[in-house]
């Protein structure tokens, strides 16, 4: 490795001599807290040249020896002009300065904006910043990344409620969810209402939905990359928010000024502090909790250090108590009780090293954990089949290296290479109890490797801009384990069974490879207006296994292996980007295409319940989706939001060659996800330099669903037959949220400022469909519509900072 | 029942209940009439039952349409792979077939059902085992309202049991319920056990007692696809038996699915609504003074 780097560095060298140019290097940073800017621009007047900071902070741009004047801006600070005598390379370190808040207008009138697609090669890239998260009017007042997700264009669930979110057609497993480097595998807390990322601890967020770069990998239909905050190292601060179902605290500061800096930031839920006050709720408990925590050291110009984390947990303690306080006296009392708890926990260390002006390398070490534990006392319907006392565990881990290096060859080309490799543990389910009637059950722990070595050139040519990128993924199944085979004749059961091997610890069982294509073109037809082009085919090794409408934190991860492949997606995608001429409004349209192979369906009927032959409910599935995405900004001026339009179509079909298992006879049906009509528009207004308004609507089309179509009777009960899976939809749904934030005036010579938002939820009290069921009462057939929201819901907020 | 996850979530999400909503509403779908096929054979030498019907509407006043006219057989493999056919003598009554003889049958042998409908539609039930007898040991009530029942798992085999407790008063029956269960967590237990509920109530049945002077225990040794029959017919059940309105549940719910089980059409090779089930049974009855 060190040779390599010693050949960069002397191709950099010879570079530099022979074009008679001169690198200049450094990174962008918050001069209040020393916090590096991601995809800050700097810009030579002269030349025209510029570059963008990377999602380190990082920016090299190569110019002509001389005098430059150097525009360096970012949005939401004051763009700094500085001028330049280039003799020799140099390295700068550049601090912005926020626009302030007690300037007389309300408006921005930086020319930076990260919402205008021109100047991004890639095609279906939305970034998000905090601020724009917390403009939004919130459930609870609670600011979340999810639902932020969920207004841009391309970006759908399947309802209110649900955990994650699908991306032009894909799973929820198919996102690659990454914060601070680190793949989070559960992105929800209370089974899906809010999502596990505290706003406060958020730098930055960028979801890629098409011509996914080369350096990512392992997840088929996008990637979310949420970069955590580095933490002042300029002076202590400190902000959060009493709501009055959460709250939140950050604390930031240098340990050493300009050198060390750490943020903490924790947040907590309280409903359950009701729960006493309540008959049915008394006794249990229901909360969650998450920390964030960074230190960031400046070792020196070439070196820094990152250590980073995530905890959060979501905790039930339930008691179910059958006794009849009639009856007390004579009925007994089962104290049926159960815990269960789920807990997303993270660890980043990340070393960035500046080789040279023009050699960036991070170099990151991931630890990921996602676990959850059930335990119970006296609870009839658990595993055994019998009221019990057991406890239940299961856990995805991934171990990751990340070496990533960036060697900016002029301010035209860029090279980024790399390797990732993940180390995957699955364990399905250890389950231990005290009665004797409870084997201990240890489906043990599944082992995957995943290798990816990667490069990605990045070159722009005039009006012409690409970035190709080729990623090599491998994929090894790691014993022990033991694999059944089946007879080949008929459907696989566990009546089908013919013979089994255990492959012994770390013995491949099966490997997986192939290429991965990643190509993104920009032609840019003037500076406001843009056509683009994209392609990638991702592989994806593990499956999340679920056959509930949304998915439950106890759902199973399942790598690739002898029975199930992995899933291949390729996606085709094209846009047009433009900027009106006074920069204040950005529309884009883009198209894609995409297929999906090897997917993964549950068979009618599934049980995946405790099931170690969990390859006999499944099936294997191949899909396509497309779509039309259409989008609007203002980003400038009193009035700032955006307006989108989705038009989409999802479906598969399952390839069993056994057609009597096929879903739906083996014919294409719709996901549970497809909505072909979605339409989003947020808005802000600023009153008054105290008063301003936010707003938030969404019409989509209704999910698909399966009706009761008829019934018959079986042992005097009523049972119905049902429609192919999917074959109607629900009606579809709307609402408007809305909110109000009031600023008072900052005292002079005070360092805390607040702010109040307050508003409502589903503002017209639309009852949108989330599922309809009928059941049989007294004899008589009903159906049933039942909504997750049907009600307004208010809220109030207090943020605050000091 | 209530499945330990269902019980998490409601008791979880009970807070929601108060911004969530459920009304009634009509549904307008079209129906097409399908054949169902339910029967099963046991150990025990009784006579064999096979009910055939159709489906109705949804609105529609009665709950069935039987079929009359369907000519029904039984056959047996026995463990050498030969094939008998055991009867196709059924006596019919409201589509019930019902063999004219009691049929004794053996351990280890096959045992499957063929109907040919008048239009030669020809249904085949899947080949199933009749396994060992797993015999119930002991059994009693906890709680009140809740029949525990002991047995010893044989541990060389993957067992999936059906088990059913029926109430009786004065010889009628007040009250039926079934639950199963697989081996998984107590395979090869010499004191294993499994539970099912008294009585099966709605959620708003709660205050309603039932009266009965006798319970009868069916524990079922059976094989795995009828399991996974009976498993999807106990969530249609429970789906059916719960609480009306503002039911977090439905959050997390699985799609309905219709109740397929082991029998195929063989003219256009789908699996068909029903199922034939061989039942390697044991039973207790024990009489209870209230």
């Amino acid at each position: 490795m060190k040779h390599l780097f010693l050949i960069f560095t002397f191709f950099s060298a010879s570079y530099t001599l022979l074009a008679q140019s001169y690198s200049i290097s450094g990174s962008i940073k918050d001069s209040t807290t020393g916090e590096t800017l991601l995809g800050a621009t700097i810009y030579d007047k002269q030349s025209g040249k510029g570059a963008v900071t990377n999602e380190y902070g990082f920016f090299s741009l190569t110019l002509r020896e001389g005098e430059h004047t150097l525009i360096i801006s970012y949005l939401g600070y004051e763009d700094i002009i500085q001028n330049i005598d280039l003799t020799e390379s140099k390295k700068i370190n550049i601090e912005l300065k926020p626009v302030s808040n007690n300037l007389d207008e309300v408006i921005i009138t930086t020319n930076t904006n990260n919402k205008s697609q021109t100047g991004n090669i890639i095609a279906g890239s939305i970034n998000l910043k905090p601020q724009d998260i917390k403009k939004l009017p919130a459930l609870l007042g609670e600011p979340d990344v999810t639902r932020a997700m969920l207004t841009q264009a391309g970006v759908s669930s399947v309802g209110e409620g649900t955990s994650g979110f699908n991306v032009r057609g894909g799973n929820i497993d198919q996102n690659l969810i990454l914060l601070d480097e680190a793949p989070i595998y559960n992105s929800s807390h209370v089974w899906g209402f809010f999502s596990i990322f505290n706003s406060d601890a958020i730098k930055d967020m960028k979801l890629y939905k098409g011509g996914i770069p080369a350096r990512y990998g392992g997840r088929a239909s996008s990637v979310l990359d949420i970069r955590q905050r580095e933490g002042s190292n300029k002076q202590f601060k400190g902000e959060g928010g009493l709501g009055l179902l959460f709250s939140r605290l950050t604390l930031e500061g240098p340990i050493k000024k300009d050198k060390l800096s750490y943020l903490v930031s924790g947040r907590r839920s309280y409903f359950d502090l009701a729960f006493p006050l309540i008959k049915s709720l008394k006794g249990n408990k229901v909360y969650f909790y998450d920390l964030n925590a960074k230190l960031s050291w400046d070792i020196n110009e070439k070196n820094k250090l990152f250590a980073s984390g995530y905890f959060g947990a979501d905790v039930m303690k339930l008691k179910f108590d059958d006794t009849d306080e009639d009856q007390q006296n004579t009925q007994q009392n089962t104290n049926e009780s159960i815990n269960f708890s789920w807990k997303n926990s993270t660890a980043t260390i990340r070393w960035n090293h500046i080789f040279s002006e023009r050699l960036f390398m991070n170099l990151s070490g991931v630890f990921s954990r996602y676990n959850y534990s059930l335990s119970s006392e006296n609870s009839s319907g658990g595993p055994a089949g019998s009221a019990s006392n057991f406890t239940w565990k299961s856990a995805v881990e991934n171990w990751i290296l990340k070496p990533d290096f960036t060697f900016f060859q002029n301010t035209e080309t860029k090279i980024r290479f790399g390797v990732n490799s993940t180390l995957y543990r699955f364990t399905p389910a250890k389950i231990t109890g005290n009665d004797t009637s409870i084997n201990t059950v240890n489906f043990g722990t599944e082992k995957g490797l995943e290798i990816a070595p990667y490069v990605s050139y990045e070159k722009k040519l005039n009006k012409f801009s690409a970035n190709i990128g080729l990623r090599y993924s491998w994929f090894g199944n790691l014993g022990p384990k033991k694999v059944s085979f089946y007879d080949a004749q008929v459907p696989q059961t566990v009546s089908s069974i013919t013979g089994s091997r255990s492959y012994k610890s770390n013995e491949v069982i099966k490997n997986y490879h192939g290429f991965e294509p990643r190509l993104a073109l920009k032609y840019d037809l003037n500076n406001r207006k843009a056509i683009k082009l994209g392609y990638n085919r991702m592989f994806q090794y593990i499956h999340l296994i679920s056959n509930s409408y949304s998915t439950l934190p106890f759902d199973i991860w399942k790598p690739a292996g002898y029975h199930i492949k992995p899933l291949e997606v390729n996606q085709i995608s094209a846009g047009y980007a433009y900027d009106t001429p006074n920069r204040k409004y950005n529309f884009s349209v883009e198209g894609y295409y995409k297929t999906f192979k090897n997917l993964v369906e549950y068979k009618n009927g599934a049980d995946l319940f405790l099931n170690e032959n969990l390859e006999t409910q499944l099936l294997t599935a191949k899909g396509y989706s497309y779509g039309l995405e259409l989008s609007g900004y203002k980003t400038k001026g009193k009035l700032t939001g955006n307006a989108n339009y989705t038009y989409s179509v999802t479906k598969r079909k399952t390839t069993s060659s056994f057609n009597s298992e096929n879903i739906n006879s083996g014919n294409y049906y719709p996901s549970n996800y497809d909505r072909p009509h979605i339409f989003n528009i947020t808005s802000n207004y600023a009153l008054s330099k105290k008063w301003s308004v936010g707003a938030f609507f969404t019409y989509q089309t209704g999910r698909p669903t399966t009706y009761a179509t008829g019934k018959f009777e079986v042992g005097g009960n009523q049972f119905f037959t049902y429609s192919d899976r999917n074959a109607f939809r629900l009606k579809p749904t709307h609402r408007l949220d809305i909110s109000f934030t009031y600023t008072p005036k900052k005292k002079a010579n005070r360092r805390w400022s607040g702010n109040w938002v307050f508003g409502v939820y589903n503002v017209y009290s639309h009852k949108n469909p989330f599922s309809v069921y009928s059941s049989v009462r007294n004899n008589q057939l009903k159906t049933f519509q039942y909504s997750v929201i049907g009600a307004p819901v208010p809220f109030i907020t207090y943020n605050f900072k000091f | 029942m209530k499945s330990i996850y269902i019980k998490i979530i409601t008791g979880s999400l009970l807070i929601f209940c108060i911004i969530s909503c459920t009304k009634e509403i009509s549904l307008d779908v079209t129906h097409e009439p399908q054949t169902i096929i339910f029967g099963s054979i046991s150990n025990e030498t009784v006579p064999v039952s096979i009910r055939i019907q159709q489906s109705v509407p949804l609105q529609d006043s009665s709950s069935s349409k039987p079929v009359n006219d369907a000519s029904v057989s039984l056959y047996a493999k026995d463990t050498s792979g030969n094939t008998n056919l055991i009867t196709n003598d059924f006596a019919i009554n409201q589509g019930i077939y019902t063999s004219t003889q009691s049929i004794s049958t053996i351990i280890g042998y096959s045992y499957w059902i063929e109907v040919r409908l008048t239009d030669g539609t020809l249904f085949k039930s899947k080949e199933e085992l009749l396994k060992p007898v797993v015999l119930i040991k002991n059994t009693g009530i906890k709680n009140g309202d809740v029949l525990e029942i002991e047995f010893s798992d044989p541990g060389d085999d993957t067992n999936f049991y059906k088990f059913t407790v029926e109430l009786f008063n004065e010889g009628q029956l007040v009250s039926s319920n079934t639950s199963q269960s697989n081996d998984v967590v107590f395979n090869g237990k010499e004191s294993a056990s499994v539970e099912v509920d008294l009585f099966r109530l709605q959620d708003d049945d709660e205050d309603i007692t039932v009266l009965y002077d006798e319970i009868k225990v069916t524990f079922c040794n059976i094989n795995f696809s009828s399991y996974q029959f009976y498993l999807n017919q106990s969530l249609q059940l429970e789906a059916n038996d719960s609480e009306s309105s503002g039911d977090p549940s439905q959050l997390f719910a699985t799609p309905p699915v219709n109740l397929l089980g082991n029998i195929t059409n063989s003219s256009s090779n789908t699996v068909v609504l029903g199922n034939f089930t061989v039942n390697s049974l044991s039973t207790v009855n024990q009489p209870v003074s209230n």
